[in-house]
């Protein structure tokens, strides 16, 4: 190759640049695989819960990462049967089984339930915990076994016991009432409260752990990678495999509603499981709502209610609900994407 | 006065090095492999094929595996939401409820998580 220097057995220049090259190479290689070593200190936990699958993603430096994640998921779990709508062990069927008597509830169902109510007024009913009723009709409740398309007749005649304002509240003795035979269902807003929960519960094991959780799509961020860098998070394409959009999270929380999560097909038309509460329906015009928040809360909540109003005026949504600290994308039917100002800037690194 | 490096010099190099990430590149890049996690079992395909997901011997669900994408071709489930998924690739997830079956990638993907 080289005639000038052929033989390799003196130190000529080449093969000390050779030799030191590949000396350097190697070292770089090895820092680099080092570096990408301790990177992956993350523990990461998939599981079930709060109907749907459950991702903790978690690194502390203070304690096994492990304890952390199992503590949150053991809290999902609680709260998964606490606030179910059909589990024996619920303070939501307990409300529901005893209308027109105030139930004495502890107080996180007490703030819970009462946020919910505050989220449908804040949406003018939009996001309304008491469509139990027409949850149970369309069946939507439980396994899903008994999914149909009710009569109109059965649709008014729910909607007559529907209604956020039906639900009392004594703040003094913190209970509850439920009248006008309408049922409490915290499907909505559970599964973002069980998340900053989690969040909770990993900041007090360490307050400097950092991870995110996931539960059905909606994230809650607990802190930044490895301390200083976003998350990245990939918005789902409501009619695809893939993902149509980015967003970067240091904090807060991300939440969405889509017409594919729980939807069934009678003579081509999909009927899927957020309903409007004004109609009784499925609501129409949007295909997923995404909305970026302080909390999981909030997002959980606003994006079932962005879905139900945005199919009506997605203007609306579009500048009403920044004010809400409530950033969000919408796909309406088509595939059409519009978004708020506000979230273009979790669209960037 | 002869400058340090030569051309050749500077070509060896870079060739030394190109082949020094071709070769890490390559023992980075594994097949893809599906994780098929169930309440009491976390099953690894890596061959392309189709497999019978059972748990304690009762037959839940049907997976296509074809070495890029995953499916499920058919499920004990009432919905069927997951066969409705149809395919997925890394950093796509799919979920049975019903029978507490969640299936995913191992591969890295350019994102962490997606919201859906």
């Amino acid at each position: 190759m080289w005639p000038s220097d052929s033989n390799d057995h003196r130190v000529t220049r080449r093969n000390v640049i050779i030799f030191s090259s590949l000396l350097l190479g190697s070292l770089a290689i090895l820092l680099a695989l080092l570096l990408i070593r301790t990177k992956d200190q993350y523990y990461e936990l998939r599981d079930f819960a709060l109907g749907t699958s459950v991702r903790i993603v978690v690194s502390s430096q203070k304690i096994n990462p492990r304890t952390i994640a199992e503590a949150i998921l053991e809290d999902m779990k609680r709260i998964t049967y606490k606030f179910s709508f059909t589990d024996e062990r619920s303070v939501v069927k307990k409300i529901n089984d005893h209308p027109n008597e105030w139930v004495e509830v502890d107080e996180e169902t007490y703030s819970l339930i009462k946020a919910a109510c505050a989220f449908a007024e804040l949406t003018d009913g939009a996001f309304d915990p008491t469509v139990g009723r027409l949850l149970e009709l369309w069946g939507f409740t439980g396994n899903y076994e008994n999914l149909r398309v009710p009569s109109r007749e059965e649709i008014e005649e729910a909607l007559k016991h529907t209604g956020y304002k039906n639900v009392l509240f004594d703040d003094k003795n913190m209970r509850v009432m439920v009248k006008n035979g309408v049922k409490i269902d915290l499907g909505g807003i559970a599964k973002g409260y069980a998340l900053d929960r989690a969040r909770q519960i990993a900041l007090s094991f360490d307050e400097n752990a950092t991870g995110f959780v996931e539960a059905g799509g909606d994230v809650r961020i607990i802190g930044p990678k490895f301390g200083k860098y976003p998350w990245v998070i990939g918005v789902k394409d409501p009619r695809g495999d893939d993902v149509i959009d980015y967003i970067y999270l240091k904090s807060g929380a991300v939440a969405t509603s889509g017409d594919y999560e729980r939807y069934f097909v009678v003579d081509g038309v999909r009927y899927h499981h957020i309903l409007d509460p004004s109609t009784g329906y499925p609501a129409r015009g949007v295909w997923s709502v995404t909305i970026i928040a302080e909390d999981a809360t909030t997002a959980d909540a606003l994006s079932t209610a962005g879905f139900v109003m945005a199919g009506k005026d997605w203007r609306k949504v579009v500048l009403d609900f920044p004010n809400m600290g409530a950033h969000l994308l919408i796909v309406l039917e088509g595939g059409a994407i519009e978004r708020s100002e506000t979230f273009k800037l979790f669209e960037r690194e | 006065m002869r400058s340090f490096f030569r051309k050749k010099d500077v070509m060896l190099i870079i060739l030394i090095f190109v082949v020094l990430i071709f070769s890490i590149l390559a023992s980075e890049k594994k097949g893809s492999k599906v994780v098929v996690q169930g309440r009491d079992f976390r099953k690894i395909l890596s061959k392309p094929g189709t497999y019978d997901i059972t748990e304690n011997g009762r037959f839940l669900m049907k997976v296509e595996f074809d070495g890029n994408r995953v499916r499920v071709v058919e499920s004990t489930c009432p919905l069927k939401l997951c066969v409705k998924t149809g395919w997925v690739g890394p950093g796509g997830t799919i979920i049975c409820v019903p029978n507490e079956v969640i299936i995913f990638f191992e591969e890295k993907t350019d994102y962490d998580t997606v919201t859906w």
